[in-house]
């Protein structure tokens, strides 16, 4: 009886929980985490938008957001670093910006005009794809050392504006270093 | 000796099993780390894995990944994804080999169940499965194959450069440290795929310095468009010696071959020694520091068997000179010492990634587009050959054919 009634009273454990996309992961590594990237991609949006070519021009100059490059030791993925890279600069640029999303509209674009080329489809207004005025590259670089203690690793995320002449605009570089120590029962 | 003097040694009986018998076994499925399997567990795993529509001849390591608990999870993930590598069902493969990784990497995951393994009354097996420095840096290595597979050479060679990080080695052996000439190979051939022809170079540069490398491997080029992987043999084996099997040591696995040779009718298009041994890269580790954790382990275990084995002497003794409260309080003891004895786990920890590979051969070719047939052929002990047709795309920078014999 007793133990019906105690178990009556135990509560389900919850099997998954929300957690803080910006908080570290509960399988904490040493490797480079999703709130690492969306840091410097914080620092950097705010970077960009106070340089005077992007806060004093005219129109709001366009800006392609090539994907994420990694020369770490840490394999990431890129393309998910680049999706977040985008959506946070859009998030701060308030408008000063604009972002081509080439990888979304491309392809289902080119496919529209050959479809209203044949007829298939209304012919609708002509197509003026754009360009860009800036090129904004990220790269992931880093020095990994381990031994039978642990791991240190040290990343380096280097964001880099260039214009359409080649120009280097901007340049700025985000820091992380993480030291993780294995337990000796796995040394 | 007399019926009364007898029945006074019955408490030696205890403390004779005791010592010398070892754990009670229990009937029914076991995991890798010896707890036994729920009816359960098994038949929800075994649900499970036909929900995901993972094809028959990989079930089981697929099943024994969800059934055998966490800390066999990353064990038979490994095993999971390089079998799902093998029948050329690559996605799978991949995405089983990133859930090994991300306890492999991490140095939070089994904590708790990592702290307890070093006392001295729980086995090294109940930590949660990260394979020893050689499964580690297989891991990454096979990651990295299949990154490059799908032409993501960034992060292909972020899996080459982790082998080597993951490539430890004790005090005693520091310059078997990240010498996986494969790797560095392998780190090579993405970086030339990348541009980076400097970088690459360099990788080169630095496995011409291993003293693991097994023989001439023909470097790979820019222009390479085609990996050959060989796969031969099995992996190391992982057993225990030492008086309570307290001792991790490796015996060789099968070796069929020694040399491939590509070839194209008459032409020979390569010739390889391997690019990897596992079994080198397994014995090169040097001591542990769980090595040391296990022989405390050990010398305790003797230590309280010599002490029962002396206690209950003492008590034979105390007995036969009808000494009967010197008899209890030394047989009391012993039975203690006896079982505190046998509570002592010192037993290393043997789960292994069975199904690792002898050898790795890296074998870059350059194809003109099109069918183009070649025989891959093994040359030793147990000579094979396999014929290979890959259809090269034009401008398809990289098609990998994978060999198993």
């Amino acid at each position: 009886m007793a133990v019906v009634l105690l178990a009556g009273c135990k509560t389900p454990q919850k099997q998954v929980k929300y957690i803080d996309p910006s908080s570290p992961g509960g399988a904490a590594g040493t490797g480079i985490e999703s709130q690492d990237i969306g840091a410097a991609a914080q620092k950097a949006a705010q970077s960009i938008l106070n340089l005077p070519q992007i806060a004093q021009a005219a129109t709001p100059p366009i800006c392609l957001i090539t994907p994420v490059t990694n020369r770490s030791s840490s394999p990431v993925d890129t393309d998910l670093y680049t999706v977040k890279l985008r959506g946070i600069l859009m998030q701060y640029s308030g408008g000063k910006v604009r972002f081509l999303a080439r990888d979304a509209g491309w392809g289902a674009n080119k496919t529209e005009v050959d479809l209203r080329k044949a007829g298939e489809v209304q012919p609708g207004a002509a197509r003026n794809a754009a360009t860009y005025d800036y090129l904004l590259t990220a790269e992931l670089r880093g020095i990994s050392g381990a031994n039978a203690s642990g791991r240190t690793e040290y990343f380096l995320v280097a964001f880099k504006l260039v214009d359409f002449n080649d120009m280097l605009v901007w340049e700025n570089q985000y820091e992380v270093k993480k030291v993780g120590k294995e337990n000796t029962i796995y040394r | 000796m007399k019926a009364a003097q007898l029945r006074q040694c019955l408490w030696l009986l205890p403390v004779i099993l005791l010592l010398t018998s070892g754990c009670a076994t229990t009937s029914g499925p076991l995991s890798a780390s010896g707890k036994h399997i729920s009816a359960a567990a098994i038949s929800n795993a075994v649900q499970a894995v036909a929900d995901q529509q993972i094809p028959a001849p990989i079930r089981p390591p697929f099943v024994a990944m969800y059934a055998e608990g966490r800390e066999n999870q990353a064990l038979h993930a490994m095993r999971a994804g390089l079998a799902a590598l093998y029948i050329g069902q690559f996605p799978l493969a991949a995405r089983t080999l990133d859930e090994a990784i991300v306890d492999v990497d991490s140095m939070i995951a089994g904590a708790a169940a990592a702290q307890r393994a070093t006392g001295k009354f729980v086995g090294e097996q109940e930590k949660w499965f990260k394979g020893e420095s050689y499964e580690r840096s297989a891991l990454y290595f096979f990651r990295g194959l299949l990154y490059l597979g799908v032409n993501d050479f960034g992060n292909a060679a972020a899996c080459f450069k982790r082998a080597q990080l993951f490539d430890v080695t004790g005090d005693d052996a520091p310059d078997f440290a990240g010498d996986w000439y494969s790797c560095e190979w392998a780190l090579a051939f993405a970086q030339y795929k990348q541009g980076f022809p400097a970088d690459a170079q360099q990788a080169l540069d630095r496995a011409a310095k291993f003293s693991t490398r097994q023989g001439v491997v023909p470097p790979p080029a820019p222009n390479q468009n085609v990996l050959v992987v060989v796969l031969t043999g099995g992996g190391p084996i992982k057993t225990r010696a030492g008086e309570y099997g307290e001792r991790l040591v490796y015996r060789d696995g099968p070796n069929p071959i020694t040399e491939i040779e590509i070839r194209q009718g008459d032409r020979v298009l390569a010739r390889s020694a391997p690019a990897e041994s596992l079994y080198v890269q397994a014995t090169t580790r040097g001591t542990r520091q769980v090595d040391y954790v296990l022989a405390g382990k050990a010398n305790f275990k003797h230590g309280t068997q010599t002490t029962a084995a002396v206690l209950g002497m003492g008590a034979v003794i105390a007995s036969q000179q009808r000494n009967n409260t010197a008899t209890g309080i030394l047989a009391g003891l012993a039975l203690i010492s006896a079982v505190v004895s046998s509570a002592t786990t010192p037993a290393a920890d043997i789960r292994m990634v069975d199904n690792l590979p002898h050898s790795i051969y890296l074998i870059g070719l350059t194809l003109p587009p099109g069918e183009q047939k070649f025989e891959v052929c093994g040359r030793g002990p147990n000579p094979q050959t396999v014929f290979a047709s890959p259809v090269v795309r034009p401008g398809d920078p990289l098609q990998i054919v994978y060999v198993k014999m």
